[in-house]
């Protein structure tokens, strides 16, 4: 039981490591080198973590290994065009005009259905306002819309711009503890939140959350006092389930 | 470009690791291949005392190397070893030659085996 316990500990430990060193792209997006760098680190652990009767290296030494061949695959197809190529793929156009392109729809196998939930998850739901589509080598598609569809923006309508447009509010107060970064974020200092707390009548406990940006302007969301009494009836609740 | 480092130090690790582990390894197995040959030619002369001894000697020799091959090498395959070893002293005590004979034999077998089975070749490859 406990060879087991430490086991699990160390595989762990190793998988961060690993996908630490694949770097944060493998979260979001994988390629599909990547896809399989990840199945197989899986499926390794999985089998170092219950087969007691493998040395723990034998689990250790391929997960780093795989690893290991990723980076070097990313760092070729990183300097050469044509190793991209051949490891990842190229985009595909999928829609071109508001038309779409059926017989590379085939041979990338993508459904009607397939290319309108993607439409749709890019807030698209008329394919004739597609401009172009483009199946990235991840699989997801991307969409630029013809021009008369295309949301309209500050910059279309020559608004003047407010200062410090592009940066977005940070979060000051997260569940009653103050982010000390938020501060310099927003050019602020303490004393003004003191004040801010002062004038609402709250204590920081008090504060669920609140956001802040450069301009000074503030969201701010109270605690639910009766949060820990609703949890408790959801529990009880559950338990009656 | 330091991930690149940090993976071809490791790389380099582990393939050193790898070469060194199986040069231990031979060098294991022809000790032991030694030793047994020693063992099998006692069995042979039928020398009663020296053979025990003999086969206490390699029972230590046996547990203090398994001990560092179980970091790098299949339990099960060990295990079969260790048992078999077992077997020797109480063969020998009661003078049963001919199944210790068979023993030995099987033993240098399945000692053969570990190195041939970690050996990188077309077959243990594929």
């Amino acid at each position: 039981m406990l060879i087991v316990f430490f086991r699990v500990f160390l595989i762990y430990l190793l998988i961060i490591f690993s996908l630490r060193l694949m770097g944060k792209r493998q979260i979001g997006q994988l390629q599909p080198s990547e896809l399989v760098v990840t199945i197989l680190v899986s499926n390794i652990a999985t089998m170092s973590i219950e087969d007691t009767n493998v040395p723990l290296l034998g689990g250790i030494i391929p997960i780093l290994s795989l690893v290991s061949f990723d980076v070097i695959i990313s760092a070729i197809s990183l300097k050469s065009k044509k190793a991209r190529r051949i490891i990842s793929g190229t985009p595909r156009v999928l829609i071109r005009d508001g038309k779409i392109d059926q017989a590379e729809m085939h041979e990338l196998r993508f459904t009607i259905d397939d290319v309108m939930s993607q439409l749709r998850s890019n807030n698209v739901f008329d394919i004739q306002d597609v401009a172009f589509a483009i199946v990235e080598t991840t699989g997801v598609l991307s969409v630029y819309q013809k021009y008369d569809a295309r949301p309209l923006t500050p910059k279309d309508l020559n608004l003047p711009k407010p200062s410090a447009p592009d940066a977005p509010p940070v979060v000051m107060i997260s569940d009653g503890a103050v982010i000390d970064s938020a501060f310099s974020y927003c050019n602020l200092r303490k004393e003004w939140l003191t004040k801010i707390l002062k004038e609402k009548n709250l204590s920081v406990s008090d504060i669920f959350l609140m956001t802040c940006d450069r301009q000074a302007q503030y969201f701010l969301i109270q605690k639910d006092p009766q949060r820990k009494q609703k949890e408790k009836q959801r529990q009880k609740e559950e338990e009656i389930l | 470009m330091k991930r690149f480092v940090i993976v071809i130090i490791m790389l380099t690790g582990i393939l050193g690791a790898g070469c060194f582990s199986l040069f231990r390894l031979k060098n294991i197995v022809d000790q032991m291949e030694t030793e047994l040959s020693s063992l099998s030619e006692l069995v042979e002369q039928k020398q009663g005392q020296d053979l025990q001894q003999k086969i206490q000697d390699f029972q230590r020799l046996w547990e203090d190397e398994e001990r560092v091959m179980m970091r790098y090498i299949h339990h099960d395959e060990l295990d079969t070893i260790t048992g078999t070893v077992a077997r020797l002293f109480p063969l020998a005590e009661y003078e049963n030659h001919a199944e210790l004979a068979a023993e030995i034999s099987r033993l240098r077998h399945l000692i053969k085996h570990i190195y041939e089975s970690e050996l990188p070749t077309l077959q243990s490859v594929f």
